[in-house]
């Protein structure tokens, strides 16, 4: 286990989907890691570069919502991917724009991976879907393996 | 649908946050009307929040906006604490204005540097202005940081706070706690001043509007955490008859109320709030106001880039004082106890009034609330100036139009929805 990983969940746990990062990001903090600190209620997003500036590693769980989105659907991003791809998130963040702008001003970590899960609804509720919650556990792990290698 | 109808989507309209849309429909040279499509999240915690403990809103209201969750904290205390007849301590007030100096500093910035100037110095956005000129983006940051970090030391954490409940707090800081802030505040005053003398020579268009303000004021100060209802021509009326004055309806269009005062339009936000304030400025902050070139008033919805600069000078200054005069409160919070009734609170949001009602059962849960937001407020005002511009700016194609209509909208700063998606501009032409 590399010390020093910062988890950052982003979304808005009140609009269904958008929750599954603040959830996927409490899983991670329940099992208590050594050197793993984990962010969620991030819902502004210049608060991602602060987390961001100095940090090692960073892993971010995001909902993405689209045309093609399959439902629970995982896919996994570097910050290469970010400007190379037009990732639409569900949230007002605008990740890709603050990754961008994190670049401009030398605030990017070390390292940024990005977990995304393609959601349905983001309409205002609470809960996630059948299809978002079942991609939960798969994607704990596959972060669990991301901090292990 | 006519043939020569043009759709134009503009990524750069989701600098204004949230989700929504503009729809411009005209004939000729006549426009026929401007909406603004607005999905609102209030009328979502309006319902969630029935059946809940009385003390639960200052929490829950605060997740309605990532960047004024302190707005919502507070026009939530206000109401409920009025509601069940307690009034809190003066030192705890001056708390929660303190920590409210820290939203209006972070709020501010954030939309000067990332979202408004880019306008100003001709960028598409705040990326490519960073890229040019990364010190000017950096300085903006920089001072954007001293908001959070007066909203992480009271608050608790800067998005979000956790420190706030109703009566006060849940723990509050010495005098020695405080002092690093004050280091850093005067140290983000060279910052602020530079921002105001930045903004005061961008080019602004020489227009100007008649809709009434609507703001809250104080006796002897810039009113912020609470006070009482200030408008520009009609009479004033009591936070408890808001509803009768401030009358929101659904408007097909949109998802959101529209609402209006005394059947008429109004706007709230910086430019009511220093229209109806300028005069209780702290001297710094009224200094930096009249080298910019601001008068008692500002009608000029261009120039809110000016007032929002001046508002951060006020916050630090007032926040400098707070602190110079900071005595630890003896007790970090009032009980509150249930109480059945009916409350009413109201503060000023970086983006205009944010009332509150709350009606608490003899169970002390919840009956009813009611939220009304300063975009809400805006919206009529915002949908008429955009009718007008279009109108006075028909010989523009569509690009010109529609960047001048982005440009337009941001200058009240919508708050138009948390966590949401992408807005999109569509300009009708039959």
């Amino acid at each position: 286990m590399t010390p020093d990983v910062t988890i950052i969940g982003i979304g808005n746990d009140f609009r269904r989907d958008d929750g599954v990062g603040p959830a996927v990001a409490e899983r991670i903090a329940e099992r208590g890691l050594p050197g793993v600190r984990v962010l969620t209620g991030i819902s502004e997003s210049t608060a991602l570069l602060d987390a961001w500036s100095g940090a090692a590693r960073v892993v971010v769980v995001d909902a993405v919502a689209g045309g093609d989105a399959a439902p629970g659907r995982i896919r996994r991003w570097t910050a290469a991917d970010l400007q190379a791809t037009k990732v639409v998130s569900s949230h007002t963040l605008g990740l890709t724009q603050m990754c961008a702008l994190g670049q401009a001003l030398s605030q990017m970590p070390d390292e940024l991976v990005l977990f995304t899960v393609d959601v349905v609804d983001t309409n205002h509720g609470l809960g996630l879907t059948r299809a978002v919650a079942a991609a939960l556990p798969g994607l704990v792990e596959l972060i669990l393996a991301e901090l292990s290698r | 649908m006519n043939p020569e109808k043009r759709t134009l989507a503009v990524s750069a309209l989701t600098r204004v946050e949230g989700e929504g849309a503009l729809r411009v429909t005209l004939t000729g040279d006549t426009v026929h009307s401007a909406e603004l499509n607005i999905y609102e999240p209030p009328r979502f915690f309006e319902a969630f929040l029935r059946g809940r403990a009385y003390t639960e809103p200052p929490d829950l209201t605060a997740r309605v906006c990532g960047i004024c969750p302190v707005a919502y904290q507070v026009s939530a205390c206000n109401a409920i604490e009025q509601a069940c007849g307690v009034t809190i301590d003066p030192e705890l007030v001056a708390l929660r204005r303190l920590l409210y100096c820290g939203e209006w500093i972070h709020s501010h910035v954030l939309h000067i540097y990332l979202l408004h100037a880019p306008d100003f110095l001709g960028y598409p956005d705040a990326i490519e202005l960073a890229k040019d000129r990364r010190e000017f983006v950096e300085r903006g940051l920089t001072l954007k940081k001293a908001g959070n970090r007066l909203m992480e030391q009271l608050g608790g954490r800067a998005i979000h706070p956790i420190n706030v409940r109703l009566g006060g707090f849940y723990s509050v800081p010495d005098r020695d706690q405080l002092k690093p802030l004050a280091e850093m505040l005067r140290r983000a005053m060279d910052d602020a001043l530079y921002t105001v003398r930045m903004v005061a020579e961008f080019d602004f268009p020489d227009t100007e509007f008649s809709h009434e303000f609507l703001a809250l004021t104080a006796p002897h100060r810039y009113a912020i955490e609470n006070g009482v209802i200030s408008r520009s021509s009609g009479p004033a009326f009591a936070v408890a008859d808001f509803l009768d004055h401030v009358v929101e309806e659904q408007v097909p269009h949109s998802t959101a109320l529209h609402a209006t005062l005394d059947g008429g339009r109004h706007l709230t936000g910086p430019l009511a709030r220093y229209s109806l304030n300028s005069a209780e400025l702290t001297p710094i902050a009224r200094q930096a106001a009249t080298d910019a070139g601001l008068g008692a008033e500002c009608r000029n919805p261009f120039r809110s880039i000016i007032v929002r600069a001046v508002e951060v000078v006020y916050a630090i200054e007032e926040a400098l004082r707070l602190i110079a005069d900071y005595q630890q409160p003896s007790r970090p919070f009032v009980e509150v106890p249930a109480r059945a009734g009916v409350g009413h609170g109201v503060s000023e949001a970086p983006r205009g009034l944010l009332y509150h009602r709350y009606e608490i059962g003899e169970d002390g849960l919840i009956k009813a609330a009611t939220i009304v937001p300063p975009t809400s407020q805006n919206q009529a005002a915002i949908e008429y100036d955009m009718a007008q511009l279009v109108a006075a700016n028909l010989a523009l194609g569509d690009a010109a139009l529609t960047s001048l209509c982005e440009r337009s909208i941001r200058n009240y700063d919508p708050c138009i929805s948390c966590s949401a998606h992408f807005l999109t501009l569509t300009v009708e032409r039959h």
